[in-house]
């Protein structure tokens, strides 16, 4: 009797034991699959801030989210094929630009794969989503929509120079680029400037349009953040030189006197909030986009010297971010 | 175990033991753990509710400082500048927008109202912009010299705006200006989130309208849906206490609290899950649940080991009692114990070998006081059959047996007997078998005496039977028996003179 009770009582201090073990050892951790689309090389500098905005929030990569980068370089065929080829593998796309936003919703047809859109125009009007506050796809994610911000960087270059007249205002036919391109018109109105238009639709095209412009012709040169147009950042750079003119970008470039655009430090830790928020089990329709919390505008001084500009203090006193001051 | 199945009442130790151990041991267990219970979660109430208010006055504190920074960098503004000549308006007012990026638009208006500058964080505006707003609820307030601090109302990308405007007085008093402001609201939410509420507990604030106006969840805030759903927030609006859990913002079970800012008719909901609320109190109970488990195992081994002990050799012993009470003598328990229930079982033994002994000698005794009396019994029984048949010699070659009582077979042997051993002896010529104290006469006995009569016959004695009564005639007529050849008289003084006269005696008078 004595050691039946004893083996009974052992086999249940056992079996608490194992249960106590098995409640507390964690399942092994399941590696999210994240995709990063881009159109060209331009933005990869927004990727790094994405990457480490997931890490605060606990992703580890190799550990529980892997990565798949693919970049079309300008390619739209290629930007096609990646957007469906990732949708395939991946548990959320996110797109960066606004080509990829729009190839990767459209190769989403049928796939439902979660999307996380960043820097891209007005999503309403691309279509991306229904509404701001209730996307209603599969598509969400932070818009920085450069056309919203292209008056403002009118507004700049007047502030570096208030003598500025003509503004050349380079675009291609990028449906959203026209859209930008209007905005750019109406605030050149509203400031008294006069643009400069060039339409191209090829990187050759638009070398040659910065290459023909006359010496004195413009005063300034604004670029809009068009993968065609990106191309030709040398043209640009030799043009400014030229003419000792002030240039400025969406975001910032090693040839760039300025640059107004999202703070992609803030930003990327928005993607990756809303990225965390999808792998969590939320549903990207009911997640609101959100715009970017903070916009920068860097001067770059190396460049403003290297041009032999002088820029007024006052564009000094708005500027978030001066580099190369002394 | 028959009585204990026919006696109802029957309740075996086991079952005491048991029962008196389970509730000794777990009652006060669960006394003692509803009891802690009962302080725990008042403890934790207390202590929830105050880190709910300390959060809340924390977000109050932050919201104030909030509206307060934007109000004061108007009002610095203002003051020091737009009387004085030098710099516009446009270029104070694109000073104070790059200044602090929660102002996304800013405008000057005189005192009729009519717009003087206007500029927006995102959109270039010109004096085509500019428009009156003499009707506006800002200006309206602001004219009278009051702070106005509008509806929160949503941007053109969906965030929560609202718009802030101060009066600009001259040094007599009179509305020089009205300085009016949109305010995002959206750089409240990252001071939201530093508020800690434990460790689960999260804060919120929202307007008159039961509008999410700040989280630490971007999302809840952008997405605009009504909360007047949530049970807390319903409350906050109707200003009533929150005094039950419900399901709070994150959409899982929380106790809540709330508290009105003083300068708007914004609230500051703190919430706390109540997994985390109640944490100690779960665990604490979970602790007593645990400890009254293992006491109740503790306490069922114990009364079992007892049981053991005690009822077990208990049961022994009652089946020793019943096994010796039907008389096996020799049986013995086995207790090894070293205890009480040892010596008693020790006890039992000496008491079944003492009672062993006892009924041996008994037995003994009464085996011999058996045999003594069969002889006295054969004895009497020798002594008795001489007496059943006496032979009286009355005279010479006379004898005379008298018979008395029932005559059975083995009499009826013995009288013939003594009958024959009687004439031999005597020898006699005539017998007279009297017979008066014969109360019945059967067949059997008629047969017998008529072999007795025709033995003594061949021995050469005559029998004559005297004393035949009535019952005994009557008998021996209606069994049909033919005694017709014996001498038969009527009395025994009559058979005697019969005898006398056979033997050529005559009695003379």
């Amino acid at each position: 009797m004595k050691t039946i009770r004893m083996k009974q009582v052992t086999s249940f201090l056992l079996v608490a034991l194992v249960m106590l073990l098995v409640a507390g050892c964690s399942q092994p951790a399941k590696v999210h699959k994240v995709g990063i689309l881009q159109v060209s090389p331009a933005l990869t500098i927004a990727e790094g801030p994405i990457t480490e905005g997931m890490v605060e929030l606990g992703y580890v990569e190799g550990e529980n989210v892997e990565y798949v980068y693919k970049n079309a370089m300008g390619n739209m065929d290629d930007l096609n094929s990646f957007a469906a080829e990732l949708l395939d593998q991946v548990d959320v796309l996110v797109t960066i630009g606004t080509p990829s936003a729009a190839a990767a919703n459209k190769a989403n047809e049928g796939k439902d794969v979660p999307i996380v859109f960043y820097l891209t125009s007005d999503a309403v009007k691309l279509g991306l989503v229904q509404s701001y506050s209730q996307p209603g796809g599969r598509a969400t994610g932070v818009m920085t929509g450069s056309e919203d911000t292209a008056g403002k960087r009118l507004e700049i270059l007047l502030k570096m120079n208030p003598d500025i007249k003509n503004v050349l205002a380079v675009y291609s036919t990028n449906p959203i680029m026209l859209l930008e391109q209007e905005k750019l018109r109406e605030a050149a109105a509203t400031l008294g400037l006069t643009l400069v238009e060039h339409q191209i639709s090829s990187a050759e095209e638009a070398i040659a349009a910065y290459q023909s412009v006359q010496p004195g012709e413009v005063d300034a040169i604004h670029v809009p953040a068009d993968v065609v147009v990106a191309a030709a950042e040398e043209a640009i750079a030799v043009l400014s030189v030229r003419d000792q003119i002030p240039n400025i970008y969406v975001g910032k470039k090693d040839t760039s006197v300025a640059a107004y655009g999202p703070d992609f430090k803030t930003a990327g830790p928005q993607v990756a909030a809303l990225v965390d928020k999808i792998l969590n089990g939320a549903d990207p329709a009911t997640l609101p986009v959100e715009i970017p919390k903070k916009f920068n505008l860097i001067i770059n001084m190396n460049v403003v010297e290297q041009i032999g500009l002088t820029l007024s203090e006052d564009v000094l006193q708005i500027a978030d971010v001066v580099i190369g001051a002394e | 175990m028959d009585e204990q199945v026919k006696d109802k009442r029957f309740i075996s130790l086991t079952t005491r033991f048991l029962v008196v151990f389970t509730l000794g041991v777990v009652l006060p267990l669960i006394i003692t753990g509803v009891v802690q219970f009962a302080i725990n979660y008042s403890t934790q109430n207390l202590q929830v509710e105050n880190l709910q208010s300390r959060a809340a006055e924390s977000v109050a504190t932050t919201i104030d400082a909030y509206l307060a920074q934007f109000e004061g960098e108007m009002t610095l503004l203002s003051s020091a500048r737009f009387s004085q000549a030098g710099e516009s308006p446009d270029e104070l007012l694109e000073g104070l927008l790059v200044y602090d990026a929660g102002f996304e638009l800013l405008t000057l208006m005189d005192g009729t109202g009519q717009e003087l500058a206007k500029k927006s964080h995102l959109e270039v505006l010109s004096s085509d912009d500019l428009g009156n707003r003499a009707d506006s609820a800002e200006f309206a307030a602001a004219s009278r010299g009051e702070r106005y601090l509008g509806p929160i109302f949503e941007s053109q990308y969906g965030e929560p705006w609202v718009t802030l405007a101060i009066p600009v007085q001259d040094v007599y008093g009179n509305v020089e200006y009205v300085f009016s402001a949109d305010v995002n609201l959206k750089y409240m939410w990252d001071a939201i989130e530093e508020v800690e509420v434990g460790s689960e507990g999260y804060a919120y604030v929202v307007d008159g309208e039961g509008r999410l106006i700040a989280h630490r969840d971007s999302s809840l805030v952008l997405q605009w849906r009504d909360l007047n759903d949530v049970a807390g927030i319903r409350s906050a609006l109707q200003g009533e206490a929150i005094t039950d859990s419900y399901i709070g913002l994150e959409e899982q079970r929380v106790v809540g609290s709330y508290l009105p800012l003083e300068q708007t008719d914004w609230f500051v909901l703190v919430e706390t899950p109540t997994s985390e609320a109640l944490k100690y109190v779960y665990w604490s109970a979970g602790i007593s649940g645990v400890a009254i488990v293992v006491a109740l195992g503790l306490a069922s081994w114990l009364g079992l080991y007892l049981v053991r002990t005690v009822v077990q050799p208990l049961k022994q012993l009652q089946k020793s009692v019943a096994i010796i009470g039907d008389g096996d003598l020799s049986y013995r328990v086995d207790i090894q114990t070293q205890d009480e229930i040892g010596v008693l079982g020790d006890a039992f033994n000496d008491m079944a070998a003492r009672l062993e002994e006892i009924v041996a000698i008994s037995e003994k005794r009464e085996t011999e006081r058996l045999q003594m009396q069969e002889q006295i019994i054969e004895a009497q029984t020798e002594a008795l059959k001489e007496l059943s048949s006496p032979i009286i010699p009355v005279m010479d070659r006379i004898i005379i047996v008298p018979l008395v009582g029932n005559i059975g077979d083995d009499r009826a042997v013995d009288i013939t007997r003594s009958l024959l051993a009687g004439i031999r002896q005597h020898r006699a010529k005539v017998v007279i078998l009297d017979i008066t104290g014969v109360p019945v006469v059967d067949s059997a006995v008629a047969n017998h005496l008529y072999k007795t009569i025709q033995a003594a016959r061949l021995k050469g004695a005559r029998t004559i039977i005297t004393g035949i009564s009535d019952v005994v005639a009557e008998t021996i007529i209606d069994l049909g028996i033919d005694w017709g050849d014996i001498d038969t008289v009527r009395d025994l003084r009559t058979g005697l003179v019969s005898a006398l006269n056979s033997l050529g005696i005559q009695l003379s008078k």
